[in-house]
């Protein structure tokens, strides 16, 4: 039988810690993963200004570039959630494989959903798919003959680099692929930090459980959307 | 009716076991553990080894029984046990599974038989008042509230039968715990021990090896006395409580 | 045998105090180093066990179940009576205490009932404190119901699991003294065997149900909460694997077994479906309220749909026979009516061997007259559950009842202290006979079960170790290896039975040829045929019966063989008291003793006692004694509820 590895039992002589616990792991993942949806939609709303043309979204650009050690601060911030996002994930999928060594020969869902079930994959779909969108927008690794573009004013043409990029289809289709599993991951995540956290209970139940899904549909929505409409050329450069 | 079954079969905890297929001849009107019953009385007179699972009271109320049919704890109607099934609920000729409850917690002790003392080891470690016989105060010296007495007992209801655990995809015991923290926690009896006992059974369910909550709500659909996730998020709050108050 | 019930003088309401008093007390530092095995962890046990440990004893405590928590004291649905007056309707412990005896048809010691209508009140606060759940007024007070026919509303219920909730609050504090190494808990142990050591009970034989190892345990004291014996009809209302095993070996070695006659029928079961059937649901009496009981008035119209009987030609039995009472009338009248109507050839339901066996519960005058709304607000989980079992819904059609076996009053002899007649040897519960009579009033059961774990036995086991208990030893003393063997004996003997019967069809016998002839309404020539059939089918079992499996393993079939085989001994017990008690008293009802309208003719010249048995081995019949009962505070009276 496989070995559950974590946490401690309750009668070693260690004093248990209550964030090492199940529950603490699961609601230091509920914090963390409510950081990372906050800076998801902070995010998105960036990305809709590209509707609003060149010269807003390359200034809105340069506006983030420019906040200088808050930038660094909320880049330190977000890593660290992140970290400890999928650490805690990554733990918890462990113990939980752990705790049922002998899988059923037939199991029917009564209420579980596909993409509640498929959070370790999504989350780590999400995870590579980050890599990429580093190397790509911050980095400027891959797809480097957009990155040095400027704009008529001199900045950083952030603008044409994002319109030219999802002008491919693979791109694009890359993209398009990385928010449904963000959104299939949040569809389930959002509800279940409420319900983690203790809210979503009672009379607050059923708000809570339809907050999860109305947010992986608004991001994947609102992901989606940019790059299609580069794509379908909705969007110039 | 004529059923063919597909049954788990395991001599003990050390043996590996396997599903085995059998054919028994029902009446819609038996319960399904009467259908059991049945196919055992035939192998006994065959001289081959029955079958064996645990039950007791047969009305629903025990919580002995615990077979995973077709894929579902405690079978294909919601808020009733194994035993309270009955086979007009299947088409004739239909083919059932049956399995064990399955979690590393629950090992199998023969066939369908798990071993849940895992349960009461977590209630041992705090899932009670501490009143000494002789020392209460008169029943009437607390006034509790119609609806928080009504709401107690809804969670007070969970006859330990570990269909949750069985039911959830990380085979997690939080109903289970959560259910009797928060029967306690609603109650002014239950205040002055509040947040220590959470803590200490929140660890005895961690120190049992079950897994952790991902919220997928299966344990709710398949519970026999319908406790809500409610108590779930009760035991999360209680657990945050117990971290703020530095009691954990 | 001596039946020394050691009541105490005095006037009856101070006998237990006096009593309190006079027992000697274990030095507090001493009690750690008495060991007291606890067998069963119902309400009676649980309660005992917790109680026992928080006094600083060391307590083994036993069941067969998976959990302490299983045992069935947890289906009990309707309340738990308490003298608390909190209606303000002219309760008392005075009250309660006579109701119980006359519900008991006089058949009980006085002394015992007061007791137990007195510590009633402790109970419920007790069962509070723990955080049971009891129904609440909306001022945040207790409330409280009228049960079984009381006058008054003294029956205090959280929902329809009452037994659950307490047994959950008993179970909470047997395992919060596990918790605190005060009791260590067996669970999947069946006591086999009582082992006797210098003529005191010093401890039992187990095997463990999982690997099937006989041992021995040993002890100061044993206290035995097991339970009652109603599955010797094999079909009533008791779990599965409810036994008269512990009781029965202990009389075997030497405890006198009282009234094993006595009983009880609940008139409103879930009738049988089929000769496959393993066990009869109760569903809760409150139904009578607004249900009516009828049958089809005339043979040829047997058979036939409840909505194809036409109002005219349905026989409203009860409304008919008792006007007064009607429907509401006492569970063992009802019983026996439902039974005279279906043996005259006129049940309804199913047939089951050629015999309709149940009655119809009608609800629809009710729906009609209150409306469907109210009669789903009183009785919707009722309802579901019957739809669940049955098939049917009682808004469309008439609920199928019949009475089912749910109670016994008889039960290993007690004196006050509730020890048995074997030194040593403690009692409690629906195991024991002590407080019932010869039928036992709704709500009852509960609080007998609980006042004797958490009340009584903490007090008088002490008087006991302090004073007669002797000697301190372990299992090396030989008496415990010679029961070991005999078991071992009895197992190899049981594995050895290949025959081509399953023992559960055996045991279906059994029940019926109890249920005939020992069940609701019993006759001489009944019984007579009865102490016949009983040994036959004892040899037969030892021919017939298959045993699979080993003894090295998890053998439910082994398990259940043995406890058919006490089954099979312990039925002709029942039919020997049932035919020697020559009256109608209670939950036994002897034909021969009516009046013309068919109740209960008690004769209180002849058996004013509780008949109890002395075993003589499996050759000779038990020997009789009698415990005279004295009523010096009641008035011996007869029911009537015309």
């Amino acid at each position: 039988m496989p070995v559950v590895p974590d946490p401690k039992p309750a009668n070693s002589s260690e004093r248990p810690q209550p964030l090492g616990s199940t529950i603490g792991r699961k609601v230091v993942m509920a914090l963390s993963g409510a950081v990372l949806v906050g800076f998801a939609l902070a995010h998105m709303a960036g990305h809709l200004k590209v509707y609003a043309g060149r010269d807003d979204y390359n200034a809105y650009a340069a506006f983030l570039q420019g906040l200088g050690g808050l930038k660094w601060l909320v880049r330190f911030g977000l890593l660290a959630a992140l970290v400890v996002h999928v650490r805690s994930g990554l733990t918890l999928a462990a113990r939980n494989k752990g705790a049922r060594p002998h899988a059923y020969a037939v199991k029917r869902a009564q209420r579980s959903t596909p993409y509640g079930r498929t959070m370790l994959l999504s989350g780590l779909v999400f995870v590579a798919f980050l890599i990429y969108h580093l190397a790509h927008f911050t980095l400027g690794w891959v797809h480097p003959q957009y990155f040095a573009l400027k704009d008529a004013l001199g900045r950083t043409d952030v603008y044409g680099n994002f319109v030219r990029s999802f002008q491919s289809p693979i791109i694009t289709g890359t993209y398009v692929i990385a928010t449904a599993a963000v959104s299939m991951h949040v569809a389930h995540a959002a509800s279940s930090v409420l319900r983690t956290l203790g809210i979503s209970s009672g009379a607050l139940r059923r708000s809570c459980e339809r907050v999860g899904p109305a947010l992986g549909v608004l991001l994947f929505v609102g992901f989606a959307s940019v790059p299609v409409a580069c794509l379908l050329d909705l969007v110039k450069p | 009716m004529r059923l063919q079954l597909h049954i788990w079969r395991q001599k003990n905890s050390r043996e590996p076991g396997r599903l085995v297929p059998y054919a028994v001849q029902a009446d819609e009107h038996m319960s399904f553990l009467e259908m059991l019953d049945v196919l055992n009385a035939e192998l006994i007179r065959k001289g081959e080894d029955p079958i064996a699972f645990d039950h007791d009271c047969r009305e629903g109320i025990c919580g002995a029984c615990s077979l995973v049919i077709d894929g579902v704890p405690h079978g294909p109607r919601a808020a009733t046990t194994t035993c309270q099934i009955h086979m007009r609920e299947f088409p004739d000729g239909a083919e059932i599974t049956i399995e064990p409850w399955r979690a590393y917690a629950f090992p199998v002790v023969k066939d369908l038989m798990v071993d849940r003392s895992a349960l009461d080891r977590i209630i041992a470690a705090g899932g009670y008042v501490s009143v000494r016989t002789g020392a209460a105060p008169d029943a009437n010296a607390i006034p509790i509230g119609k609806n928080t007495a009504e709401k107690a007992f809804d969670y007070a209801a969970c006859i330990g039968c570990g269909a949750c655990v069985a039911a959830c995809p990380n085979a997690s015991a939080m109903l289970f715990v959560g259910a009797k923290v928060s029967h306690l926690a609603l109650l002014p009896q239950g205040q002055v021990e509040r947040t220590a006992r959470a803590s200490r059974m929140i660890a005895a369910m961690d120190a049992e090896s079950f897994g952790g909550c991902s919220n997928h709500g299966e344990c709710e659909a398949v519970c026999p006395k319908s406790i809500s996730l409610d108590a779930i998020a009760k035991l999360n709050r209680e657990f945050m409580r117990a971290v703020a108050t530095g009691e954990s | 045998m001596q039946l020394d019930a050691k009541l105490p003088s005095g006037p009856l309401r101070e006998k237990w105090d006096k009593h309190r008093f006079e027992l000697k007390l274990v030095n507090p530092a001493n009690k750690r180093k008495y060991r007291i095995i606890v067998v069963g962890s119902g309400l009676a046990g649980s309660s005992a066990a917790a109680s026992l440990a928080e006094l600083g004893y060391d307590v083994d405590c036993f069941c067969i179940q998976d959990s302490p928590r299983r045992a069935h004291s947890i289906a009990a649905q309707g309340g738990i009576n308490a003298a608390k007056n909190h209606q303000n309707d002219g309760d008392s412990i005075w009250r309660l205490f006579y109701d119980t005896v006359k519900g008991g048809d006089f058949r009980a010691r006085e002394a015992n009932v007061y007791r137990l209508a007195q510590i009633s009140v402790d109970i419920i606060d007790q069962c509070v404190a723990q955080g049971v759940p009891f129904a609440r007024e909306y001022g945040g007070m207790l409330d409280n119901r009228s049960f079984g026919g009381a006058q008054v509303s003294r029956t205090f219920y959280a929902r329809g699991q009452t037994g659950q909730q307490l047994l959950l609050g008993a179970y909470s504090a047997l395992m919060r003294m596990v918790d605190a190494g005060k009791v260590r808990m067996h669970v999947r142990h069946e006591m086999l065997d009582l082992v006797l050591v210098d003529g005191h009970a010093r401890g039992i034989v187990t095997r463990d149900l999982l690997t099937g190892e006989i041992g021995p345990w040993a002890a100061d004291a044993v206290v035995l909460c097991t339970g009652g014996y109603g599955n010797v009809f094999y079909l009533s209302t008791n779990a599965k694997a409810s036994n008269v095993t512990a009781a029965f070996r202990c009389y075997k070695r030497g405890a006198g077994f009282a009234n094993p006659c006595f009983t009880q029928i609940h008139p409103t079961c879930i009738p049988q479906s089929g000769n496959y059937q393993s066990k009869l649901t109760l569903m809760s009496e409150s139904l009578r309220n607004d249900g009516r009981v009828w049958v089809p008035r005339r043979l040829e119209l047997v058979g036939r749909k409840p909505s194809e009987i036409p109002e005219t030609d349905r026989y409203y039995y009860l409304e008919e026979r008792y006007p007064s009472f009607g429907n509401l009338v006492p569970r063992d009248v009802a019983s026996r009516a439902a039974k005279k109507v279906c043996d005259d050839g006129l049940g309804v339901g199913i047939a089951v061997g050629g015999r309709r066996n149940a009655v119809y519960l009608d609800f629809a005058d009710s729906i009609t007259r209150l409306g469907r709304k109210v009669i789903s607000d009183r009785y919707a989980n009722l309802f579901d559950m019957y739809e669940r079992i049955a098939g049917e819904s009682p808004y469309e059609v008439p609920m199928r009842i019949y009475p089912a076996v749910h109670y016994t009053m008889g039960g290993l002899w007690v004196d006050y202290n509730l020890m048995s007649t074997i030194p040593g040897l403690h009692v409690l519960g629906e195991a024991n006979f002590s407080d019932h009579g010869a039928n036992r009033l709704g709500a009852s059961a509960l609080m007998q079960g609980l006042a004797d774990g958490y009340f009584v036995l903490p007090y008088t086991i002490g008087h006991y170790l302090s004073t007669m208990h002797k000697g301190k030893f372990g299992v090396e003393r030989p008496e415990f290896a010679e029961v070991v063997r005999q078991q071992q004996a009895q197992t190899r003997r049981l594995l050895a039975l290949k025959g081509q019967r399953p023992v559960d069809d055996i045991h279906r016998e059994l029940g019926r040829i109890m249920w005939d002839y020992c069940g609701m309404g019993r006759n001489g020539d009944g019984l007579r045929k009865a102490l016949a059939a009983i040994p036959e089918l004892r040899e037969r079992f030892w021919t017939e019966a298959s045993v699979p499996g080993s003894g090295e393993e998890t053998n439910p079939w082994l398990e259940h063989a043995g406890r058919v085989v006490d089954f099979l001994q312990f039925a002709e017990l029942m039919c020997i008291d049932a035919l020697e008690r020559d009256e109608s008293c209670g939950g036994h009802f002897r034909e021969e003793h009516q009046t013309p309208e068919g109740e209960a003719v008690r004769d209180d010249e002849r058996f004013c006692h509780v008949t109890v048995w002395e075993d003589r081995g499996d050759d000779a019949a038990p020997a009789q004694h009698r415990e005279p009962l004295t009523f010096e505070n009641v008035k011996l009276a007869t029911r009537s509820y015309k």
